[in-house]
């Protein structure tokens, strides 16, 4: 998993830059959060309490943008906000807590293994993949002479719960890329010589590039209503329980985008030379016809943050 | 976002659970969200957390529905309910037919009390006074003497014909009724005496009180019930009777009626007593009284004609009954004549004193009862009794020879 590669790094980064503002952080409200989670009975010393704390701080920001200082205000919101207990169980069982697994033992076992026959939909990979996550979050792997456990790089900005079933589930979608690239064709079929190279009609090379221009208008949560619901398939209710809103409320944004889109194009015709009849007559043309894959354009705005963040 | 990839640059795993967990910032949540739009693979990652997440709540709650649901209190009296809603459907079915049923006889109630007042102020108005009994100053079988309190003054109209007179009154009780208000009336009065008044008009009322009183001592459960039954017999008894007795009361009716009261009365003496010494007013009473007997017996005879529930002391079947008030005659199939003085209760054989087989017995008014009666009432008001008390009907016998004979008590018979 590549997502927990910088774990460590990160983690003595941010021991680090806690460790720089210690006059930074609020130590009375350290002293209640440390009472409110029980780390006490994990075996976690309250200077390890308030190292991981202040390593979550320095991670996320507090929640605030790249290079913007938090208040003791913003500080208190977001540790307000974190799952502290959660987050202290997970680093006491990282840093190989027995009162920590024997509380999370019976805690997430079963669950772990129901998400994952839920993910997977099938009781023996499900079993097979929690076997294997729960090996590793037990410290079997070692990585440069060194124990690995991706209980680390919880930060406690989600439930611990949902940590692990995001992980499972991403693990699951890893494998089954990466084993389907690798499935055997078993009919192999001569391919039919491929058709000359059709030089598509102005109209609809035209009509392309105005629907294009009129994708790439729409908002961020617009662009990913209509990939979850055109591409992915998702239902109303999937898409709606992802974005925490009412269904009807997707249904709606939907409607109102598609007939959105659809006066973009017009007007993207219209403004390419074609007259209102001409650019009504081009929206009628065949979809089969046009050379033109949504999938591709939906991921046209590629995610500049990622990527800008991964290279920094 | 604290930790993506280095090669695909997708957001970990935690930014994902967050953002499913609407845990994340806005800045964070766009962050995201823009990820998520181009980026199939997160789009997947998160949808199957939050399938998971889903599948995760909803075991649970389908197995706490499992175990509550066979424990509860709704289950384990669902089956009750189906008896109890058939009980009660049925309480409710009776109790609304018992309303109804008693809505309709109330409303019968009230129609017979109508027909009871509409038919009581014509008798209270039209109908002669009731005649108060005196005992005899004399002894003997004269008649009484006859107080009559006169409510309207003497100088008013005369009276109505006399069928307003005998209509309310003279319809005989049902047998049973008739037979113990007889026997109950019997008693206290010495046989020949009181058959004037006790065949008058107002006959029926100490018979209607005995029938009353003989049914008041029911159970008091009952009792309610039993007298509205009572009541919606005699209702209809006396319509019935009402509607059988106009026919035989039309003849009283057309006769003429005799000198007016304030013409035989003492004149002048308005609200008095009037001591009825008017010999036509005695025949009068007296006519009227053979004929509530002659219509009553005539009556008993029709109903003892069949001779059922009468038991000779030969024990064999009465072939014909006669009555006149008390006084029954019956012959039964041998022939053989048998006189009962107590309205069939016990019976004693009458000596033959006629040829052949007797086969009929019946009751023939007696056209001379009155003139007697007023004969007597004369005499009796000179100091001389009458020698003979008159009967108001007397009997007669026919032989299969259709030879009759004749007789006044049932005992003494002579050939026509």
């Amino acid at each position: 998993m590549a997502s927990t590669e910088s774990v460590a790094a990160a983690t003595s980064a941010a021991g680090a830059e806690a460790e720089a503002l210690p006059s930074s952080i609020d130590a009375s409200l350290l002293k209640e959060l440390w009472h409110d989670c029980d780390s006490a009975s994990w075996g976690l010393a309250r200077s390890e309490f308030d190292r991981i704390l202040l390593s979550a701080g320095t991670a996320w920001n507090f929640g605030l943008p790249e290079r913007t200082r938090a208040t003791r205000h913003q500080q208190a919101a977001f540790f307000r906000g974190l799952c502290v207990a959660d987050l202290v169980l997970a680093h006491a069982c990282a840093a190989g807590s027995e009162n920590g697994w024997e509380h999370f033992v019976p805690k997430y076992r079963q669950p772990l293994i129901r998400a994952a026959i839920a993910i997977t939909g099938s009781e023996t990979l499900g079993r097979e993949l929690a076997d294997q996550l729960y090996a590793e979050l037990y410290g079997l792997t070692e990585r440069d002479g060194e124990r690995r456990c991706p209980l680390q790089s919880y930060r406690g900005r989600g439930s611990l719960m949902g940590w692990l079933r995001t992980t499972l589930a991403q693990r699951h979608v890893d494998h089954y890329r990466r084993t389907r690239r690798e499935e055997p064709i078993e009919e192999f079929d001569a391919p039919s010589p491929e058709p000359a190279q059709q030089t598509p009609a102005p109209e609809l090379s035209q009509l392309g590039l105005a629907i294009e221009a009129a994708i790439a208008k729409q908002d961020t949560e617009t662009r990913y209503l209509l990939a979850a619901y055109y591409l992915d398939g998702q239902t109303l209710l999937q898409v709606a329980q992802v974005l925490g809103v009412h269904e009807a409320t997707v249904s709606r944004k939907l409607h109102r985008a598609t007939k959105d889109i659809r006066k973009q194009v017009l007007k993207n015709l219209e403004r390419g030379g074609l007259s209102r009849r001409a650019a009504g007559e081009a929206l009628g043309a065949d979809p089969r016809d046009m050379n033109l894959n949504l999938k591709k354009l939906l991921q046209i705005s590629q995610t500049v943050t990622f990527k800008e963040q991964a290279e920094q | 976002m604290s930790t993506t990839t280095k090669h695909e640059f997708h957001p970990d795993a935690e930014s994902l659970s967050a953002f499913a967990e609407q845990a994340l910032s806005d800045r964070e949540r766009g962050q995201v969200l823009e990820h998520l739009a181009a980026c199939g693979r997160c789009r997947q990652v998160v949808a199957l957390a939050r399938e998971a997440a889903h599948a995760d709540l909803a075991t649970p709650a389908t197995a706490r529905r499992a175990a509550i649901q066979p424990d509860s209190w709704w289950k384990k009296w669902r089956l009750v309910w189906v008896p109890t809603a058939v009980v009660a459907a049925f309480a409710a079915a009776s109790i609304s037919v018992y309303v109804h049923q008693a809505d309709r006889s109330g409303a019968s109630i009230k129609i017979a009390e109508q027909a009871t007042t509409q038919n009581e102020p014509v008798a209270a108005s039209s109908a002669p006074p009731k005649p108060e009994v005196v005992p005899p100053s004399s002894p003997g079988p004269v008649a009484p003497e006859t107080k009559v309190r006169k409510p309207a003054p003497l100088g008013a109209p005369p009276a109505p014909p006399s069928r307003h007179v005998a209509a309310p009154a003279p319809m005989p009780p049902p047998p049973d009724a008739f037979v113990q208000a007889n026997a109950a009336r019997e008693e206290p009065m010495p046989a020949p005496a009181p058959e004037e008044n006790r065949f008058s008009s107002k006959r029926v009322a100490p018979a209607r009180a005995s029938t009353v009183s003989s049914a008041a001592p029911a159970a008091p459960a009952m009792q309610d019930s039993q007298e509205e039954l009572d009541r919606r017999m005699r209702q209809e008894e006396e319509r019935q009777q009402a509607r059988v007795a106009e026919r035989p009361m039309l003849p009283a009716s057309a006769a003429p009626s005799s000198a007016p009261v304030a013409e035989s009365g003492a004149p002048g003496s308005q609200n008095a007593d009037v001591s009825v010494s008017n010999p036509q007013l005695v025949a009068r009473s007296n006519s009227l009284a053979s004929f509530g007997s002659m219509k009553s017996s005539h009556d008993m005879a029709k109903t003892a004609a069949g001779g059922a529930g009468i038991n000779l002391p030969s024990g064999q079947p009465a072939v014909s009954t006669a009555a006149n008030g008390h006084r029954m005659l019956a012959i039964d199939k041998a022939g053989v004549l048998f006189l009962s003085l107590d309205a069939g209760n016990t019976w004693e054989r009458v000596h033959r004193q006629w040829t052949g087989r007797a086969v009929t017995v019946r009751t023939h008014p007696n056209p001379d009862a009155a003139a007697p009666s007023a004969t007597e009432q004369a005499g009796a008001d000179r100091g001389a009794a009458g020698q003979v008390p008159a009967f108001p009907a007397f009997f007669e016998i026919l032989n299969d020879k259709d030879q009759v004979w004749l007789s006044t008590d049932g005992r003494q018979w002579i050939a026509n």
